[in-house]
């Protein structure tokens, strides 16, 4: 393997530094949080495995590569998820099968590159997309971001909110050749972004516990960067991902060290919310506090 | 416990079961009031075996758990000999022996509580708590965050189920999938007893219905029942009860019933055969839980015992190896949790010199010499053992430790006192004692005296000081 064999450009580099800051974070957390726990080599040998794979995908030249890349990631952040080897059915092994899902149809995309390039252009674009979606934990695959990252300790939750949420943009800026001309699968990307924004945004307004309120936040985010690609706007959705991922994993570090110990407040201050007329006011509430019935569904097809 | 009629009175049984609900305020994290507060009049094993037959805890370490701690020699052969002769006397030993160490007891006895809904998720062929709590907990904790969520619950200074209502009247979504549960929060103003008709059907069942609903999330029943006292705990004049939250969770299960079966149901009691005991009929002590009881009290001994085998110090051996070494005990992270002190000493500083005491004893100076009548015994008695004890009772229900077979890394243990005094005055000043008393009556924590003169030990037992002779001692005689 020659050093030609690397890919090496704007995109690389951008999530290669994201990649390389918010490890170190993670690494300098863990040492202070994991070593009572008794976690911490377990953690640290699943955190080189996550990095080999992160480094596969990002530097990888060809869909073969980035798939190999992209599984030894997916199984490693799986491990990160029960790396306190507390596994509940239904809850982490639903980020499990997500992933599994997305490398089908990644695996599809591959397949169907070889076979399909001339003929069908769309399916191999329209698996990609999926695969990214279910990545970015954007629509239909929404739920399983705030499960796993509220099952999992903050140090994995990290790493999950920041680096493994944005490899599905990072797919979708690598593949953009395949799709940038075919205007209807960009469209179709800027709609699950624009409607998994407007969702999650609700959803992390709603939420009682900080991390799921990180994972919303971090998926709205996410839908954002989806539109902002979609549109075409390289630069700012690597800006936008580093940005976000700066702060998310600055949130969860803060989030751990006051804990939610919180003083009651007595009177609050007033929202945008309070402003809008009463009737929309409570069928808004009630619309986002049932998770627009999504959670219910899903979990429902998807316990294990 | 109240007389018991067929009849059904709410508010009794909403009474009942805020008594039974003490102590469970935060999953996971009891503050010094004690769980087991409900069966406070009990001996301490009678109360365990209740918590756990009745209410579903999981109190003691599983048989294997035990069994395995004798393998691994952290209990003691002659100690657990020892406990088997006091309980069961010397000539029925062998019997008991092979009870204790081979016989095999089912492995988990399904508890009284939640035994009628159990029949009714047959009944209904519908989990009633698996559709029901996902919801009941979201809009739980929306209602109840105290600052953590942007977006607060939108209706302030009313209590939950008059904010329920008043959302559900004016949202253009409803809370429900079906008309009836709407209808009855909106208009009806149904009472516990109006729902339960619906759900349940016959009154002697209500309040079994009840208690099995409510410990199937007794964590946040806790929370809400120490809500409904500490109301300024809340944000923007909000309150809850748990009347409220009954009648809220009774009518999201009728909801999802007639979601499920389209009012093509009947209550679950025209469908019921046979009739279980009622929960809390009295309940004897059978081999299985005897035979738990031995354990733990041959596993707090064996540890006790090596606490105590260095206070006893024979005055022979002072002769010929003049001062004793300092000695160790072992670390006790093996045996206790860290934070909790099971150990208490209450001596002078020459009485406690020579020991390296584990992390998890408490010390509190006292001479005997000063304290002739034992007024300063009964002061700090009355302060320590009740905070501490129930500290450590409290360890009885750390879940986690105790759900996993495998690792049997922490055992619960209850306080042991330990106090230099001479035992006639010792026993004078605990009778005295109004609050620390029934703790050491009902064993529910153990006392020793250490005699000042001739370190004799003795142990309160029944309301009588024991002589007691520490597992050393035993070798020293027979050498």
């Amino acid at each position: 393997m020659s050093l030609t064999d690397f890919h090496f450009d704007g995109i690389t580099i951008a999530y290669l530094l994201v990649g390389v800051i918010v490890t170190l974070l993670t690494v300098w957390y863990g040492r202070r949080n994991l070593r009572e726990k008794g976690q911490s080599s377990r953690f640290y040998y699943t955190l080189l495995l996550f990095c080999a794979g992160y480094s596969i995908t990002i530097f990888s030249t060809e869909l073969k590569i980035l798939l190999a890349g992209w599984e030894i990631m997916g199984f490693a952040s799986f491990l990160l998820i029960v790396v306190d080897r507390n596994l509940t059915p239904g809850n982490k092994l639903k980020a499990f099968f997500i992933y599994r899902l997305g490398d089908v149809g990644l695996l599809l995309a591959m397949w169907a590159s070889h076979h399909l390039w001339r003929e069908n252009p769309t399916l191999v674009s329209l698996l990609l997309v999926m695969t990214a979606s279910a990545q970015s934990s954007q629509l239909p695959f929404s739920s399983w971001l705030p499960q796993a990252i509220e099952n999992s300790f903050t140090t994995s939750g990290i790493l999950l909110a920041t680096l493994m949420v944005q490899m599905g943009v990072f797919l979708l800026l690598r593949s953009m050749p395949f799709w940038e001309h075919q205007p209807s699968v960009r469209l179709l990307i800027a709609l699950l972004g624009a409607v998994a924004a407007a969702m999650a945004a609700g959803f992390a307004r709603l939420q009682t516990s900080l991390k799921r309120r990180v994972a919303y936040a971090s998926m709205a985010q996410a839908g954002l960067i989806f539109l902002e690609v979609a549109a075409g706007f390289k630069s700012l959705a690597l800006a936008h991902v580093a940005a976000n991922a700066m702060l998310r994993a600055y949130q969860l570090v803060k989030s751990q060290g006051t804990g939610n110990g919180k003083h009651p407040v007595q009177q609050r201050a007033k929202t945008w919310e309070d402003r809008l007329p009463i009737k929309l006011q409570y069928t808004l509430y009630l619309i986002y506090m049932k998770e627009w019935g999504l959670y219910s569904r899903l979990s429902k097809y998807l316990k294990a | 416990m109240t007389a018991r009629n067929s009849s059904f009175d709410e508010q009794l049984v909403l009474h009942e079961l805020k008594h039974f609900l003490r102590g469970l305020s935060q999953p996971g994290a009891f503050d010094y009031s004690n769980p087991l507060h409900a069966f406070q009049g009990h001996h301490f094993h009678d109360a365990l075996r209740c918590a756990s037959e009745i209410l579903g805890y999981q109190t003691t370490v599983s048989m294997e758990g035990y069994r395995s701690l004798y393998n691994a020699k952290r209990v003691k052969p002659e100690i657990l000999e020892k406990v088997l002769i006091e309980k069961k006397g010397a000539a029925n030993i062998f019997e008991w022996q092979d009870k204790v160490l081979m016989k095999k007891f089912p492995a988990e006895i399904a508890p009284r509580i939640g035994q009628l809904r159990h029949n009714g998720k047959n009944r209904f062929k519908t989990d009633l708590d698996e559709v029901v709590h996902q919801k009941l907990f979201r809009i739980l904790d929306n209602y109840l965050d105290s600052g953590v969520a942007d977006w607060q619950f939108p209706v302030r200074g009313r209590g939950f189920l008059d904010s329920m209502r008043e959302v559900e009247s004016k949202s253009y979504i409803s809370i429900f999938r079906t008309a009836r549960a709407r209808n009855l929060l909106l208009y009806a103003g149904a009472t516990i007893s109006d729902l339960l008709a619906i759900l349940v059907g016959d009154q002697s069942l209500f309040e079994q219905y009840l208690f099995d609903q409510q410990f199937a999330h007794r964590e946040w029943s806790g929370l809400v029942s120490s809500l409904e006292n500490n109301v300024h705990h809340l944000p923007d004049g909000r309150t809850i009860s748990l009347h409220d939250l009954i009648v809220f969770e009774l009518l999201l299960e009728i909801d999802a019933l007639d979601h499920r079966l389209k009012s093509h149901w009947q209550p679950l009691a025209t469908g019921l055969t046979e009739r279980q005991e009622p929960l809390f009929a009295p309940l004897p002590a059978d081999e299985r839980s005897e035979v738990l009881t031995i354990w733990q009290e041959a596993v707090e001994w064996s540890y006790y015992d090596q606490v105590l085998s260095k206070f006893y110090r024979p005055t022979r051996d002072d002769l010929t190896y003049g001062k004793p070494d300092q000695i160790r005990i072992e670390p006790s992270e093996a045996y206790a949790d860290d934070k909790g002190e099971n150990l208490c000493i209450l001596g002078t500083k020459f009485f406690a010199r020579n020991l390296a005491l584990p992390l998890n004893a408490s010390r509190h100076a006292y001479d005997f010499a000063v304290d002739r009548d034992g007024d300063m015994l009964g002061n700090i008695l009355e302060k320590v053992v009740p905070s501490c004890g129930a500290a450590n009772i409290g360890n009885f229900f750390a879940e986690a430790s105790l759900h996993d077979n495998s690792t049997v890394s922490r055992i619960p243990m209850r306080l042991l006192c330990v106090i230099e005094q001479f035992p006639e005055t010792a026993l004078k000043v605990i009778r005295r004692c109004t609050e620390a008393y029934p703790w050491f009556l009902n064993e529910w924590a153990h006392l020793v005296v250490i005699e000042p003169q001739s370190h004799g030990i003795q142990v309160f037992k029944n309301g009588k000081m024991i002589a007691y002779k520490a597992d050393r001692q035993l070798e020293n005689a027979t050498d």
